[in-house]
């Protein structure tokens, strides 16, 4: 999770740089901006009086000239957009952040927008794959679905992050983009949200082995193994649902997470189609 | 005019420095571009002193455009201004960059960064005028080892441990610091065998100043033999001065950045025999000929000395001002007010006081050089003198006072 928290300070550092920079730029704009008002001031005073006001208008002309009036009146307003939109993103992420870190108050199951709680998931996890992948998503119509929504969160961002990182050690010193698309249908009792990449697929020989305890083929300090294995047991344990996956080497993986909308059915098994 | 290329993969960070740099722009000359590519192409086409890069970029990422650019075009300095606070990240720019500012950055300490390599464009453009060198611009960035105790001591999260690893992960360092720490220079009574009990005794601000001064002296390895310029004396004089700096400090309330002021007061000299013997070479001639101190050859034939070429150095690796400061000015106390007895003041005494008392032969710098007026009327200075004077002789007697680095 160290990673994942240095990339949403990046996220969050970024639009508070360009928010700062712009504020600095509008604190020397307004003083600027003063001058000139008070130079017309004088020219407003003259023209009350009835009095010819040639030189104080002469001295409108040169501040506007000094403070270059023309490239404020048009910077300014885009400076203010651009602030907006800069807190509009830093807003979004912490309420993202918020709601990814859902804390279940009670024990029990609560019904939740899983199209939601997805939607969060991304732009909480999205420094993890924007350098490397375009992201498409297809949401369905789906029912609220009674689930522990943090736990099923822990489970979204795992499967994303795995999907960044198949797809890094395929773009990885090239110039190409991946992608991940993430598709949410209901079908019947169940909800099933499904994420793809274009990664490097998982060989035949390890596919038995993603659900074990500890088992790993990242590199030290990007993995400790334990991301599926937990999310199994939080769709399969807890929730009564399935944990799947499709592969093919070259082409990539989809992971399927099937869950009963009520929250509860037999426990199935989790197995490679 | 300074001209100054901003790399940013998103537009509004580079509109918005556009903005604010704005009141820079009778004096800087500022290009924008959105990412590495459109960087390398405007480098390929104008000429820039200054490059301000982002990290995190798709396609071509900071540390891989700064270390072209370092290929490329080493006259052009690099600053990284980057949102990430990720170690990993830092690690990798450390050796391509001269400077790290981390965002949020405060538009002051972004302004600071280029006006401070800026203003040492303009003492090494004045080198170059002078036909000194042709690569001189094309310095070594920050010593490894001394950038990542400088991340490791950022971190509010580290531990002295992680401080110890970084240092031992080097094998020669380690060797040469303990060297250092159980050489007279110290005082310390029993021997110290581990980074760890080092740390303990001395503190990590002075572990960190040793270790920049053990990788900064190997950092220059002069291929020519200069006549009258010997590594060995070098070393033995920049460790008497340190000395010498940090007992008389010790009387004036002392500084732990004093000891590497001292250690590193001429490592412009180094620079200097590496990149330019010939010029040395001419330059200590000077000194047998006229029987002048080295800096004021050097002076007369460019205009400037070691003393500026490595505050320059200094100042890319980031260090802070008054070890700067105290570099540059060594042989010119008088350039700079002193209200009391400061790091310029000190340095510059120890200097002198060094070469007075070395036990070889200075060529570079005949003894019985008078002591500045204004150092002198620095209140306790006169009054001090004689006790100074005779610490520094028995400090150079010592026979292992010098010891090398």
């Amino acid at each position: 999770m160290g990673g994942l928290a240095a990339g949403i300070a990046h996220e969050i550092n970024t639009p508070i740089q360009f928010v700062g920079d712009n504020t600095r730029f509008l604190q020397d704009a307004f003083r600027d901006c003063l001058e000139m008002i008070s130079a017309y001031e004088q020219v407003y005073r003259k023209a009350q009086e009835a009095k010819p006001a040639l030189q104080e208008l002469e001295q409108v002309a040169e501040i506007c000239k000094r403070i270059d009036w023309e490239y404020l009146r048009l910077e300014i307003p885009k400076a203010l957009e651009q602030m907006l939109d800069g807190i509009e993103r830093v807003a979004k992420i912490v309420r993202a952040m918020k709601e990814f870190s859902h804390v279940n108050r009670s024990s029990e199951k609560t019904a939740a927008d899983l199209n939601k709680a997805l939607e969060s998931t991304l732009v909480v996890g999205r420094s993890e794959f924007k350098y490397v992948a375009d992201l498409e998503v297809d949401y369905g119509a789906l029912p609220p679905v009674m689930c522990y929504l943090g736990d099923l969160n822990q489970v979204f961002l795992n499967l994303l992050i795995n999907a960044a990182h198949a797809i890094g050690d395929v773009v990885k010193g090239t110039q190409e983009r991946g992608r991940i698309v993430v598709r949410t249908r209901q079908d019947d009792d169940y909800v099933e949200i499904s994420i793809s990449d274009s990664g490097t697929g998982i060989p035949a020989g390890v596919r038995e082995k993603i659900f074990d305890p500890f088992f790993t083929t990242k590199e030290v300090g990007k993995g400790t193994g334990q991301g599926l294995t937990l999310a199994r047991a939080i769709v399969v344990e807890k929730h009564g649902g399935s944990l799947t996956f499709e592969t093919e080497i070259g082409k990539g993986t989809t992971f399927y997470v099937r869950l009963p909308v009520s929250g509860s059915a037999e426990p199935r098994e989790a197995v490679a189609k | 005019m300074t001209r100054i290329l901003f790399v940013d993969d998103e537009v509004k960070i580079l509109e918005g420095l556009q903005r604010m740099l704005r009141p820079q722009r009778s004096e800087w000359e500022m290009a924008f571009a959105p990412g590495g590519k459109a960087a390398l192409t405007m480098l390929e086409a104008s000429t820039f002193d200054v490059i301000v890069s982002d990290m995190r970029m798709p396609e071509i990422d900071g540390a891989a455009l700064l270390e072209i650019v370092r290929e490329k075009y080493p006259n052009v300095l690099r600053i990284v201004l980057s949102g990430y606070t990720e170690l990993e990240a830092s690690y990798r720019a450390v050796p391509v960059a001269h400077q790290f500012l981390l965002k949020p950055c405060d538009p002051d300490a972004l302004r600071g960064a280029i006006h401070r390599a800026t203003s040492l464009i303009e003492v090494l453009n004045s080198m170059m005028l002078a036909g000194l060198v042709g690569s001189l611009r094309d310095l070594p960035s920050v010593p490894r080892t001394y950038a990542e105790l400088r991340r490791v001591m950022e971190d509010p999260d580290s531990s002295i441990d992680r401080v110890v690893r970084v240092v031992e992960q080097d094998v020669a360092i380690t060797a040469k610091v303990l060297q250092l720490v159980n050489s007279a220079f110290f005082g310390v009574t029993r021997e110290i065998t581990d980074i760890k009990t080092a740390v303990a005794y001395l503190g990590i601000a002075i572990l960190q100043n040793l270790v920049l001064s053990v990788e900064a002296f190997r950092m220059f390895r002069p291929k020519k033999k200069i006549s009258g310029f010997s590594i060995e004396e070098f070393h033995e004089h920049s460790h008497l001065t340190a000395r010498i700096a940090s007992e008389i400090a010790k009387m004036a309330g002392s500084t732990d950045a004093l000891v590497v002021a001292g250690l590193l007061h001429d490592i412009g000299k180094l620079v200097i025999a590496e990149k330019s013997p010939d010029h040395f070479a001419r330059a200590i001639e000077g000194v047998e000929q006229d029987k002048k101190p080295l800096f004021s050859i050097e002076e007369d034939l460019i205009g400037v000395s070691h003393a500026e070429v490595g505050a320059y150095l200094l100042s890319l690796w980031g260090l802070p001002s008054p070890v700067v400061e105290a570099v540059a000015h060594h042989h010119h106390p008088e350039r700079v007010p002193h209200g009391s007895l400061d790091m310029i003041s000190v340095v510059y005494l120890a200097n002198l006081l060094a070469h007075e008392h070395a036990g070889n032969e200075q060529e570079e710098s005949p003894p019985g050089q008078p002591i500045d007026p204004k150092v002198l009327a620095i209140p306790g200075v006169a009054a001090k003198l004689p006790e100074w004077n005779s610490l520094a002789s028995m400090i150079a007697r010592e026979p292992e006072g010098a010891g090398h680095v």
